[in-house]
């Protein structure tokens, strides 16, 4: 990502992360919630890589705005030649979600189902639980009240949202890393660091593996997508299941090296397992991707490795 | 942004092309019982003949310079082959440390006359070599080592013993990490220096180890005061232990540490694609991919230069946690049927495995010393 944007970006999510509505708002003056938004259009016509890094960043910055959501809206919107509107949006993948995230603040909410694409006037207010940190709208009262509906060429809905969330995840476990480090090299017991004990080490480079694994998969996922173009879905399937296997790991250690002041609501590491938690059911957790990958290699006769190196492998 | 480096490297056309080409080979080679599959067989097949066809094809050395027999490819091209060779179950022990590290020290350190009389045959396959690094006191303490190297007037003389030497027993050469200084209380990688060792030489004896599955390929070498001519030392005296690591990104990296029981996974899905669930196998598939994926980041990083050796201790433990875990799920899958109902081969195949798997974890750095050098690069030792 260019430099520049990039640090913008990070200055933005990082000043104003406690304070929701100014976030958004200079997110949106700045004019980086419509980077996918080609430059006629008024937006900055970023390339596929450089509005991941973006989502990657919200996530690393656990973004309590739908930043991710209306960049993944745009992409919907644009794919289907159809205006994208100011303001925050949320997505519904029809037949796969219950909650549309952000749906109480949402102006608008793009529906796909399919390869159909819609704009619906937004504001979902029926709230429901969830493990999550950001607000989850009850999405089967979405309005009928829609602006416009179009087409995309393939059917990209759960593909693209579950890489939107594996690019998050991979942002928060590199913050989730880091700030573990650094409360164990704070924190003493025993009258040495955490840091110190061998076994701490041993949790702290398991959780480094895992973020490593889960972000080489994600770049490798985020390389192969083109704009008006199918998705590569086993490159996605291995990201999204990399990441969400990742999430759950670096987030137990996470805890387990904190301790009780982690399991807190003050303290900030909440802020990001809880959002880790409900990324990695979204789209279809590694359970779900593990078989859908299964059911395809068994379907396919001859050997395995063939069906992994097909076509330089994905 | 992350703390570790995976650069995206799409297989080229080439690069495809070359891997048809392995896989041609290797057909031909099964269907003539050129060679038996065989899971781990980049320590266990041992097969000097095989290893000869596979220089004449110019696989062995694929990224050497051509003035020493290599074949100027890149360190992508090595990989293709290195993958096709070790899911076919090939043996390639007799080679494989001659290709993967010997070679590479042997480019950055050795001398011009070294060079032009060694790597030409290790590249054909007639020349092999092991490392010796390892020894009865000194194992993921690798500094502990004992082995000492003395100036004489013509050179040095050697004495010590190295264990765990992989094909020590049919290598022409071992490089030997010995003590060439007193080790000093405050930097124990001092002191500490290189040697090629023609393995013929007087004073050395070689005698095989067996492994706990009964099979003898790694060795226990004895140098009874072996003199050595003074072109022996390789690289600078002192600078051992700083050579030594600095192949270790090509040890590590490389898929010997995630696909040697693939076979496992193939020959299970063969025989019991009926039984195996979706999503133990995607599992298995996910997990491998990613795991391809930061093999040739690494490749990539080593072919421009670049010394990725945390990056590449990720590799190994996470591979290594990877076959553990392909073990485990196959040995699950092929419990749904009773033993009498499944071919004896799948069954010998799974066993044989279960024998090889605890060196995985230890070899080339175990678990432990690895996620200590991961810590290391957090910044928390």
């Amino acid at each position: 990502m260019e430099p520049m944007l990039q640090e913008t970006a990070a200055r933005i999510l990082t000043d104003l992360r406690n304070d929701a509505d100014a976030l958004w708002s200079t997110l949106e003056e700045n004019g980086l919630t419509r980077a996918w938004v080609s430059e006629e259009d008024g937006g900055f016509g970023l390339t596929p890589a450089d509005g991941f890094g973006l989502i990657r960043l919200a996530g690393a910055h656990a973004a309590p705005v739908p930043f991710a959501e209306t960049l993944v809206a745009t992409w919907f919107l644009t794919e289907a030649n159809l205006p994208a509107p100011s303001g925050q949006m949320s997505i519904f993948i029809d037949g796969v979600q219950r909650g549309a995230p952000f749906g109480e603040t949402a102006e608008h909410v793009v529906r796909v189902h399919g390869r159909s694409v819609s704009l619906h006037r937004g504001r979902l207010n029926e709230p429901i639980d969830s493990v999550g940190e950001d607000p989850l709208s009850d999405a089967s009262k979405l309005s009928d009240d829609i602006i416009e509906t179009s087409q995309i060429g393939a059917d990209i809905g759960v593909l693209f949202g579950a890489l939107a969330r594996a690019a998050q995840i991979c942002g928060a476990l590199d913050a989730v890393l880091d700030l573990t480090i650094s409360f164990a090299e704070q924190r003493e017991q025993f009258g040495r660091p955490l840091t110190k004990f061998q076994a701490i080490q041993h949790l702290l480079s398991e959780m480094g593996a895992e973020a490593a694994a889960a972000g080489a998969a994600i770049d490798a996922a985020v390389a192969s997508v083109r704009r008006d173009c199918a998705l590569d879905e086993t490159a996605i399937a291995v990201a999204k299941h990399r990441a969400s296997m990742a999430a759950g790991i670096v987030s137990e250690h996470a805890h387990q090296v904190h301790g009780a002041i982690g399991y807190t609501q003050e303290y900030e590491l909440g802020r990001f397992t809880r959002r880790l938690w409900r990324w990695r059911e979204d789209f279809g957790g590694e359970t779900f991707w593990a078989n859908a990958l299964g059911r395809a290699a068994l379907a396919e006769p001859g050997p395995l490795w063939q069906m992994i190196t097909k076509d330089g492998g994905k | 942004m992350s703390r570790f480096q995976f650069p995206i490297a799409p297989e080229t056309q080439e690069e495809s092309a070359l891997r048809q080409r392995v896989r041609h080979f290797l057909a031909n080679e099964l269907k003539s019982g050129g060679f038996t599959p065989g899971p781990d067989c980049w320590v266990s097949g041992v097969a000097p003949d095989f290893s000869r066809k596979l220089g004449e094809m110019g696989w062995i050395g694929m990224t050497w310079p051509r003035q020493y027999g290599g074949h100027e490819q890149s360190a992508l091209h090595r990989l293709v082959v290195t993958e096709e060779l070790l899911v076919a179950g090939a043996p390639v022990a007799a080679h494989w440390i001659a290709d993967r590290q010997t070679g590479g020290q042997l480019l950055k350190f050795g001398t011009e006359e070294q060079k032009k009389a060694i790597l030409p045959k290790m590249a054909l396959g007639r020349s092999f070599s092991c490392i010796g690094m390892s020894e009865p006191e000194a194992g993921s303490d690798l500094a502990a080592v004992k082995t000492k190297a003395t100036r004489t007037s013509s050179g040095w003389k050697l004495s010590g013993r190295k264990v765990w030497s992989t094909v020590a027993h049919i290598s022409d050469y071992m490089i030997v990490l010995a003590r060439t200084s007193p080790a000093q209380q405050r930097n124990r990688h001092i002191g500490l220096s290189q040697f090629l060792v023609d393995l013929s030489l007087p004073g050395v004896e070689v005698s095989g180890i067996r492994d706990l599955a009964g099979k003898t390929h790694f060795n226990e070498v004895l140098f009874d005061d072996v003199e050595l001519k003074a072109d022996a030392l390789l690289g600078v005296e002192g600078d051992g232990w700083a050579q030594c690591m600095g192949e270790l990104a090509m040890e590590r990296s490389g898929p010997e540490r995630f696909l040697t029981t693939f076979i496992l996974l193939e020959k299970t899905i063969e025989a019991m694609r009926d039984q195996i669930p979706a999503k133990v196998l995607g599992d298995l598939i996910a997990r491998l991919v990613t795991l391809r994926t930061m093999s040739r980041g690494i490749a990539k990083r080593i072919h421009d230069g670049e010394r990725p050796d945390t990056e590449a201790a990720l590799v190994k433990q996470l591979g290594n946690a990877y076959e553990k875990h392909l073990f485990s799920a196959m040995r699950d899958v092929i419990a749904m049927k009773s033993e009498t109902e499944i071919h004896s081969e799948l069954l010998s195949l799974r066993d044989e495995i279960q024998l090889r798997l605890p060196s995985h974890t230890l070899r080339g750095g175990t678990t432990e010393i690895l996620r200590g050098v991961i810590a290391r690069q957090l910044g928390i030792r």
